[in-house]
């Protein structure tokens, strides 16, 4: 036991001054946070991603306050004058008569205009400003996929919380119960509700919020799964142990010790979801089922063509804009999620 | 054939080859007594002195269940150990890996619900505490484990993580606990610019201070130290060690201290346990188990440690094969598969756990014979 002795000396000597090469106190180390804002934007992608959906908030947000040239469901009552031009032949006794013909009609609505000084993107069939209402569009959009993937979120934090953290019996029942509103086919559920909606008188402008709640019902259970395993592997982490073991109460340790470290995935889940989002509110404005004439929605913008062959071959600035804008939102949301699931990773250090 | 039976109990002095044991009743005979002995202990009035008193603590783990939940196969972890520390005393609990060191002592804080037994701290059986009870009491009792890297939140920086539980446990009034956590930290070495920083930044040595700083900071009179020197190297080991010396001096702490460094636990206890497949082997203070070793198995344990002078002469005790399974422990007394004095009794009949001088407790039938 001589070793101990002279352990013990050593040790006296050093007391309290400790031998681990000290950080200099200038030294100045980042915090998590700041290392992951570092390495978000050292990735082009993602700056491009964060420019393209700042912009369409910008866009759809200050837009309606800063052109006030025209409202979101104000017709160009300027009038539009129509030239029909036709031609054809009489046979009158052997001799050809070629009459030619042209019609004036006078129009109430200047509909279907080309982009100019006065429509910047043009008018669409009805004679509505189409860049008014992108910026309209826009909002429904970014509205109802934010506040669609916020309540998945919540929804699918607490259910996987719940789940991941007490184990057991409570997470047999919640992980059947995802089980089967996974097993729920999303469109054809749609079709019946929007049926019903159009049968009980529901404001146009709210259907829209309706259809996305029934969404948010049958989504939460990707945010819980991802949640759960999580949680699972974080509870059998010893600071877990050591929270217990210090007294913290359950919700403590569940949202204040658990909630945080799932964060990360959970950020990058929520910026991906938002652009599905997006896709399925157009799908559903477009097949009719969301917003509805006379309010604007990008999907409904689109949705100008399947009734009329004409605008698609000849007036492509009425449903190519608001193309645009789905395909930028998208792909900005998908690209910021990206670039934060790369940041966010621990293992890429620095 | 049946005739010619004997059933011999402890400490019948039979001639060995005459002897046929009856495995069956032996056991039943023994769980008997035991079941005696426990009920008549946990009886008896808390010793006042006692900071923690352990009666005959048990932690059984189901390995296979039924559809019913009944448990067919089960795991003991920690089998029938007891013991008494008092006020400001250090207790060394060593043993080899697996023997149910760390899972006695997660059960006496509680973070495992024993199977059976008792365990009184400062006055208090414990034992049947609901969680809320126990949040009060957690504050009185604390742990450091052994992975100083795991055992800190990540997110928090180490302000965070040490004026936690104070405020939690409103150790003082809020508008001092900044000042409080800094004198803290002080105290266990660390500097005071620490405070902003994260775990990730630290090394092994200061982490763990950060984890001893985080469980004094309760003002606990109990700690458990969870191995918390064999996850750092020697020379830093040797400060942590110092460190806990120095607070417990201070703060009048009483440590359950694990570990299977015996130089360590040689260094820093008053008194010693020595556990093997998670029964309590021997238990007695630093003097009388260091100069006068009882149990074979304490004995092969020191004749382990390495001595560092190349001329002395070693008497080493190598013990054979592997720890059983503490799934399937062998029958009679534990440790017969690798004792190198093992008779015919051993594999029958399980030891008592008795005091063989005062304050000195061991279970070995070859004690007995002497």
């Amino acid at each position: 036991m001589d070793e101990l002795e002279i352990k013990q000396d050593d040790a006296q000597e050093q007391e309290v001054v400790d031998t681990d090469v000290p950080l200099d106190k200038n030294v100045k180390l980042m915090s998590p946070g700041r290392m992951v804002a570092r390495r978000f934007f050292r990735s082009k992608l993602s700056i491009i991603g964060l420019i393209m959906v700042i912009s369409l908030f910008v866009f759809s947000f200050l837009g309606p306050l800063v052109y006030t040239r025209w409202g979101e469901i104000e017709l160009d009552e300027s009038g539009k004058t129509e030239y029909a031009v036709g031609s054809f032949t009489h046979t009158v006794n052997g001799v050809e008569y070629t009459i030619h013909q042209t019609t004036e009609t006078h129009l109430k609505d200047n509909f279907l205009s080309p982009p100019s000084s006065e429509h910047i993107l043009g008018t669409d069939d009805q004679g509505y400003d189409i860049f008014v209402r992108l910026m309209y569009g826009g909002r429904i959009s970014l509205i109802v996929s934010f506040l669609s993937v916020f309540l998945i979120t919540i929804i699918g934090v607490i259910m996987g919380g719940i789940s991941g953290y007490f184990g057991g019996a409570i997470d047999n029942i919640i992980m059947r119960i995802c089980d089967i509103l996974m097993c729920l086919p999303g469109v054809p559920i749609l079709l019946i509700i929007s049926t019903i909606l159009d049968s009980s008188n529901i404001d146009a402008k709210y259907r829209i919020y309706l259809l996305m709640i029934y969404l948010t019902f049958i989504s939460w259970p990707g945010v819980a799964r991802l949640v759960r395993g999580q949680i699972l592997f974080l509870r059998e982490q010893e600071y877990m142990v050591a929270a217990e073991a210090m007294g913290y109460s359950t919700s403590r340790k569940i949202f204040k010790h658990l909630v945080p470290n799932v964060m990360p995935q959970l950020i990058v889940q929520m910026s991906l979801s938002l652009g599905s989002m997006i896709l399925y509110e157009a799908t559903l404005s477009y097949l009719n089922l969301g917003v509805k004439a006379p309010y604007a929605a990008w999907g409904t913008m689109i949705n100008i063509i399947s009734t009329n062959q004409d605008i698609l071959q000849n007036h492509w600035y009425v449903w190519m804009p608001a193309g645009v804008c789905i395909v930028i939102a998208v792909l900005g949301f998908n690209f910021v999620g990206d670039g934060l699931r790369d940041a966010l990773d621990p293992k890429a250090r620095r | 054939m049946a005739d010619e039976k004997v059933i011999a109990s402890a400490g019948e002095n039979v001639a060995e080859s005459a002897v046929v044991y009856d495995d069956a009743a032996l056991a039943a005979e023994y769980q008997e007594k035991r079941r005696k002995q426990i009920e008549e202990d946990c009886k008896k009035p808390f010793d006042p002195e006692a900071v923690l008193e352990v009666r005959h603590l048990r932690k059984c783990f189901p390995l296979k269940k039924t559809v019913t939940g009944k448990v067919t196969q089960e795991l003991i972890a920690v089998d029938d150990v007891s013991f008494k520390l008092h006020k400001g005393e250090t207790l060394g609990i060593v043993g080899e890996s697996g023997c149910g060191k760390t899972t006695m002592g997660r059960a006496i804080l509680k973070l495992h619900q024993p199977t059976g037994g008792q365990i009184i701290f400062d006055g208090k059986d414990i034992t049947n505490y609901k969680s809320k009870q126990m949040r009060e009491i957690r504050k009185e009792m604390q742990i450091i484990f052994q992975d100083p890297y795991s055992s800190l939140p990540p997110r928090s920086t180490v302000g965070g993580i040490l004026s936690e539980p104070v405020q939690v446990h409103k150790i003082v009034p809020k508008d001092q606990i900044k000042n409080y956590v800094l004198n803290l930290m002080d105290r266990c070495g660390l500097r005071d610019y620490y405070y902003e920083r994260y775990p990730h930044e630290f090394s092994g040595g200061q982490r763990q201070r950060i984890c001893i700083a985080r469980a004094l900071s309760v003002n606990p009179k109990l700690v458990i130290c969870d191995e918390p020197v064999s996850a750092l190297d020697v020379s830093i080991q040797a400060q942590i060690i110092n460190l806990l010396k120095k607070l417990q001096n201070e703060m009048d702490l009483t440590y359950v201290f694990i570990s299977h460094d015996l130089s360590v636990v040689k260094f820093i206890s008053d008194k010693i346990g020595v556990m093997y497949l998670g029964a309590m082997m021997e238990f007695g203070t630093k003097d009388a188990i260091f100069s006068n070793p009882l149990h074979p198995y304490t004995q092969a344990l020191f004749s382990a440690v390495p001595n560092p002078d190349p001329d002395a002469k070693m008497n080493r005790v190598v013990l054979k094969g592997d720890i059983p399974s503490p799934a399937n422990p062998p029958k009679g007394c534990r440790f017969h598969t690798r004792c190198p004095y093992a008779k015919e009794i051993c594999k029958h009949v399980t030891p008592e756990y008795k005091e063989y001088e005062p304050g000195h407790f061991a279970a070995c039938h070859k004690l007995d014979e002497e």
